[in-house]
């Protein structure tokens, strides 16, 4: 149920309660299970304040790269500080207004300071002609950053430090050297900060924006990670299979990553780790349902086994499937349940092919059938793989041109039918309500 | 308003502010008390969005044969000739007891990667290191990188060119030009 069910579902509680149909405890439950947004904080005033911020943050890193060496280290030292001690200022000023704060000032102190202290610290490297890479400086820049997280409570922080960290790990994932140095430290980072975030927000979902921004980051910054982990395994080939199963498990972690029965109901475009995670385990499950690529995973998944990395995101993976089953996540427990497809690799080409195909054609039918019986679920999702899989294989047989044609013509009039079956019922349903 | 957030805050910005205040005294303290060495180098000219126009800096005795891994930081022993120019005698993971020793990293083959690699100058002066350099690439003049070495910690203070600071040749010849 989305926003505006639950304020239409306030407008009516009232009247309700004065037709008799409900006593004031049952409304003030009803209240409790279907709370209230707070009101919203006006996201272009927001948005301004953050782009104000961004461009004089970035004004003063221009000022401070065009070099003023006539004027001296000490005075140029001293003018890369003043604009970290002014944002503090005015982030000291944001915090001791506390709760009467609006909430884009807050993201405007957080932005300001962050900023401030990258630009600091590039300019103390500057003055002393430091070397380094760029991704020491960003990891330095995020760590001191970080903080301002749970002190501003700010979502632009929180955005930042997210970019930052995964693309860090991106830059660190051909590194050599010990493990903490390289991407394989992105778990690591990312727990510091899912920590920072729980301490600003407690449990509380970031908001749609920042979820489109974070969970790319974090797949991003797990995949280098999952990259580095694997790449210890000298043979390509086994590697490059390995870093596919270990993907896979990233994927299932996001696929069916815990929420709460509010989180649960709301729309499948606010939910972008569900929208990764299913595309990454549909993507998989074609590739299973291709017999040559058997032998690959099948070494693959004897190297997985003994991989320290595969516990690292197997781990919440195992959790999350555990709590789906228990909050009965059906239609995500039937896509994430490719996973366990390279398991029939090992029984050999025939069984891994045949099981992929047969597993699409399974995933297609549940998707609608659960859907048909009041379940969450994606008929849509489940019309286009079946179309999808009876494509890719009529593509692949040997089949003559007009045999292939008529069953796509077939194919895409039944898609076409069931669109249109689908739409209509939304309809009356709505009509109904 | 609580006072733990307050409190939070200061430490914050306090580290905030600590962290480069750290750096500024160590290589403070190496360009005022470091042993002065001179490195030859080759110098052409990119630009660092973050740090503005510099002179990448790359030394020529770079190389010293020994198995340590890439990537790895190593400390190399370096010897002077009597004009102060600086050469690597050996390299290891252990920190030399005494003498003129510096940490690098490891890169391809027997090279390191000294721990400075530009030189940041002025953006005006920029485009004319750009010109100086595409006159003097086939002439005998060769760019020196003044470095100061202290415990290990080697600070880059100058380049020069004949014994000319780079930064006043080239506002020389900027000056000189109508």
């Amino acid at each position: 149920m989305s926003s505006s069910h639950h304020d239409w579902l306030h407008q009516q509680l009232p009247r309700w309660q004065t037709d008799g149909i409900l006593s004031a405890p049952a409304a003030e439950r009803i209240k409790e299970l279907y709370p209230l947004e707070k009101p919203g904080v006006g996201l272009g005033q927001i948005l301004l304040g953050v782009l104000g911020a961004l461009l004089v943050g970035s004004g003063v890193i221009t000022l401070l790269a065009h070099n003023w060496d006539s004027l001296g280290r000490a005075v140029r030292l001293g003018l890369a500080f003043a604009p970290l001690l002014l944002s503090q200022l005015l982030s000291l000023w944001v915090m001791r207004r506390g709760e009467t704060a609006q909430l884009w000032w807050r993201e405007l102190a957080g932005l300001l300071q962050t900023l401030a202290v990258g630009a600091c610290i590039a300019i103390v490297s500057q003055v002393y002609h430091l070397g380094g890479t760029w991704t020491e400086f960003l990891l330095v820049w995020t760590l001191l950053s970080l903080p301002l997280l749970p002190l501003l409570r700010s979502h632009a922080v929180a955005a930042v430090s997210s970019v930052a960290l995964a693309t860090w790990a991106v830059g660190r994932n051909s590194f050599q050297g010990v493990w903490y140095e390289t991407a394989m430290a992105y778990p690591v980072l990312l727990l510091l900060l899912l920590a920072c975030w729980y301490l600003a927000h407690g449990w509380k979902a970031p908001p749609v924006m920042l979820r489109w921004i974070a969970v790319p980051s974090i797949a991003a910054g797990l995949g280098a990670a999952a990259d580095v982990a694997c790449s210890v395994h000298k043979n390509y080939w086994q590697h490059e299979h390995h870093f596919v199963l270990v993907l896979q498990l990233v994927a299932v972690a996001m696929l069916l990553f815990p929420l709460t029965r509010r989180g649960r109901e709301e729309t499948t475009w606010k939910k972008p780790h569900q929208i990764l995670g299913t595309l990454w385990c549909i993507g998989f499950a074609f590739i299973c349902s291709y017999a040559e690529a058997a032998d690959h995973l099948a070494k693959g998944l004897r190297t997985l086994i003994t991989e320290p990395f595969s516990l690292v995101v197997g781990l919440p993976a195992l959790a999350f499937t555990w709590l789906a089953f228990k909050h009965q996540r059906w239609a995500l427990l039937a896509i994430a349940a490719s996973t366990l497809l390279p398991i029939t690799a090992l029984g050999g080409e025939i069984f891994f092919g045949l099981a992929g195909n047969l597993y699409l054609l399974a995933l297609g039918v549940a998707l609608i059938v659960l859907d048909s019986k009041g379940q969450l679920s994606a008929p849509r999702l489940g019309a286009l793989l079946i179309a999808s899989l009876v494509l890719t294989r009529m593509a692949d047989s040997d089949l003559g041109l007009i045999a292939k044609g008529i069953s796509f013509i077939v194919v895409g009039l039944a898609f076409i039918g069931f669109n249109l079956h689908l739409g209509r019922r939304n309809k009356s349903s709505q009509a109904l309500s | 308003m609580k006072a733990l957030p307050l409190v939070a805050f200061a430490v914050v910005a306090v580290i905030q502010c600590l962290v480069p205040l750290a750096s500024i005294g160590k290589y403070e303290q190496v360009l005022e008390k470091g042993q002065l060495i001179k490195l030859k180098c080759a110098a052409p000219d990119p630009y660092d969005p973050l740090r503005g126009r510099y002179l990448a800096v790359r030394p020529t005795p770079q190389s010293v044969v020994s198995d340590i891994e890439r990537g790895q930081r190593a400390f190399v022993t370096l010897k002077l000739d009597e004009e102060g120019f600086a050469s690597p005698v050996s390299i290891g993971l252990e920190r030399p007891k005494s003498g003129l020793y510096a940490q690098v990293e490891r890169s391809w083959g027997d090279n390191f990667d000294w721990p400075f690699d530009r030189f940041h100058l002025n953006e005006k002066l920029a485009p004319e290191a750009d010109t100086w350099f595409a006159e003097n690439i086939r002439s005998a003049k060769g760019i020196t990188a003044e470095v100061r070495v202290l415990d290990g910690t080697a600070v880059l203070a100058d380049l020069s060119v004949d014994g000319k600071p780079m930064r006043q040749l080239l506002a020389e010849r900027l000056n000189a030009k109508p």
